[in-house]
């Protein structure tokens, strides 16, 4: 514990990530990723091994070099369609966390909610959705609202799931202690059960955002004009495998990038786990009053 | 004010803490416990009280029937003369756990009686601010509970009780997780405190010499239904000081209590002769 109580005296004495600091820490996380971005060298130099010396046919696996190309020379397209796609993801993506935390803090609270959300929440998970997205096209045509609906029905179930068990899992002694003070149930609430859950709702999101991207792409899948979804349908219907590739690799990339923004904003708004032990402070000045 | 029940007749306005009668069964996995059986006890003012008693003697279940968030099946409880039973809000209750936030820095963790009874953010951490010297914390204030040491962790939740603003404190076990050092100081710690805040306090532990060391009074409590088997008046000199532990007063009165601790425990155990 001393040692502890040292380095934290030591830490707030020397200053606050100071530069020569922050560029440890750019090292250590460049350190981090560097066998992810290895093995991702690795698999690109035998990917273009394999189709140079065996000669492959373009249509059937282009090699990286012409993915490169497909990207760069289809860079007007892709953008276009990214920015549909990644727009049908973010509206689904914040609408399905809206309604996912809005049903879990229903059902945590109230017993008649549970019983009567509970098995439509789980029925909805065992709704192939597949089977589903063509009536929602007939329903609402080829526009925004059937991608966001398909997204939604997908991701909203870990962060209902998630939240649920976070806004359950606080301590009964916790809830006494409350009790004791002569605390609302919306003090606890706020105080207590909110704060204690944002860990697992962050989990839920995390999942949230890295399955949205899929679900825009099916929405896509059964009934679009545009957007990556379709135009991976059009380009492999034309053989174009290069471009498939191209648009699955910025596909990933928009995966990713949610996940990581989401990742950003549960270190700003989870402080506490950051096992630094001092309190994240926007200023230093109001440290010691 | 008279009441009718109260059988103590004189002097009882000075009573801060007044248990009647209680009695408390509860089911626990399909099978009624008789928890506490007609428990009678008090507290004066500036009085510190110790419950002591085996393991399972329903200490804890009578704090949370004090401090108003467990109802008794039977009986009263009386804080400042008025009738108290079932109402929460009258007693600063620390539980066995310090329950430290762990969102909350230390300073955020001290205010939240006073965050829950409508106090502003920012006049509760002005006010909170200069006792945390006296409490061991001066430094740690913005500090997340996971980087303090057992002993701060518990002195953090006490300043918590305190700061609650009520004269009337129930501590249970607060130093049953630390070493036996780390609590022979937070013990004569407790008592410059106390001495200081001039609050009644009404103390739960198992630890005999504790007890001694602590207490005006003593009430011994029985192995489960928990029943008030004995009470001793502790006429030590006050200030109190670890060393008193081996004076020949402190060991009668040990002697006294193990004494009937042990007849307790023995019978918890199902070993009487």
């Amino acid at each position: 514990m001393s040692s502890l109580k040292k380095s934290l005296v030591l830490r707030r004495s020397s200053s606050e990530l100071s530069e020569p600091n922050r560029w440890s820490m750019l090292a250590s996380s460049a350190n981090r990723y560097a066998l992810s971005v290895l093995l991702a060298l690795g698999v690109v130099i035998i990917w273009q091994a394999v189709t140079f010396f065996f000669s492959i046919q373009r249509w059937l696996l282009p090699s990286p070099w012409e993915v490169l190309g497909a990207l760069f020379s289809g860079r007007g397209l892709l953008a276009r369609h990214t920015w549909v796609t990644a727009e049908e993801a973010l509206i689904g993506f914040a609408v399905a966390v809206a309604i996912g935390f809005g049903v879990a803090v229903l059902i945590s609270n109230w017993r008649v909610a549970e019983r009567a959300l509970y098995p439509y929440v789980i029925a909805s998970q065992a709704i192939p959705i597949i089977a589903i997205a063509p009536v929602l096209v007939v329903w609402f045509g080829f526009g925004l609202l059937p991608k966001v609906i398909v997204i939604v029905l997908i991701t909203f179930f870990p962060v209902t799931i998630n939240t649920v068990d976070g806004l359950r899992n606080v301590d009964p002694e916790m809830m006494t202690l409350m009790r004791s003070l002569g605390a609302s149930r919306w003090q606890v609430f706020r105080m207590v059960q909110l704060p204690s859950a944002l860990p697992l709702f962050f989990s839920g999101v995390k999942i949230a955002a890295a399955v949205s991207v899929i679900g825009a792409i099916l929405g896509e899948w059964v009934g679009a004009s545009e957007g990556l979804g379709y135009l991976i349908t059009r380009s492999s219907a034309q053989f174009l495998t290069a471009r498939v590739f191209a648009v699955i690799f910025v596909l990933s990339a928009m995966g990713i990038l949610l996940f990581y923004a989401v990742s950003y904003i549960e270190r700003l708004a989870t402080p506490w786990a950051r096992r630094d032990g001092v309190r994240y402070q926007p200023n230093s000045s109001g440290r010691s009053r | 004010m008279v009441e009718s029940d109260i059988e103590t007749g004189q002097a009882h306005h000075q009573y801060k803490v007044l248990v009647r009668g209680v009695t408390k069964s509860f089911v626990e996995q399909a099978r009624e416990v008789h928890a506490l059986h007609d428990v009678n006890l008090h507290a004066m003012d500036a009085e510190l009280v110790t419950v002591i008693g085996p393991s399972g003697c329903g200490k804890s279940t009578l704090f949370n029937i004090i401090s108003g968030v467990e109802s008794p099946g039977e009986g009263r409880v009386y804080i400042n003369q008025v009738e108290a039973t079932n109402t929460v809000g009258h007693v600063g209750y620390m539980p066995q756990k310090d329950l430290l936030l762990p969102w909350r820095s230390v300073l955020d963790n001290a205010i939240l009686g006073m965050e829950v009874a409508g106090m502003k953010r920012a006049s509760a951490r002005e006010r909170a601010l200069p006792m945390l010297a006296e409490f061991g914390l001066e430094g740690f204030e913005h500090s997340y509970p996971h980087a303090l040491s057992g002993g701060m962790r518990q002195r953090a939740a006490f300043l918590r009780t305190v700061l609650f603003q009520k004269d009337i404190l129930l501590l249970d076990e607060p130093f049953g997780a630390l070493d036996a050092l780390t609590r022979a100081t937070m013990q004569e710690w407790l008592l410059s405190v106390w001495e200081k805040l001039g609050t009644t306090i009404i103390f739960v532990t198992h630890d005999v010499d504790e007890a001694v060391l602590l207490s005006d009074r003593i009430y011994v409590m029985t192995a489960r239904p928990g029943h008030v088997k004995l009470e001793i008046p502790i006429h030590l000199p006050r200030p109190r000081r670890y060393v008193m532990v081996t004076s020949p007063e402190f060991l009668d009165y040990k002697r006294t209590l193990l004494e009937a601790l042990q007849e307790e425990s023995a019978r918890a155990l199902g070993m009487t002769a």
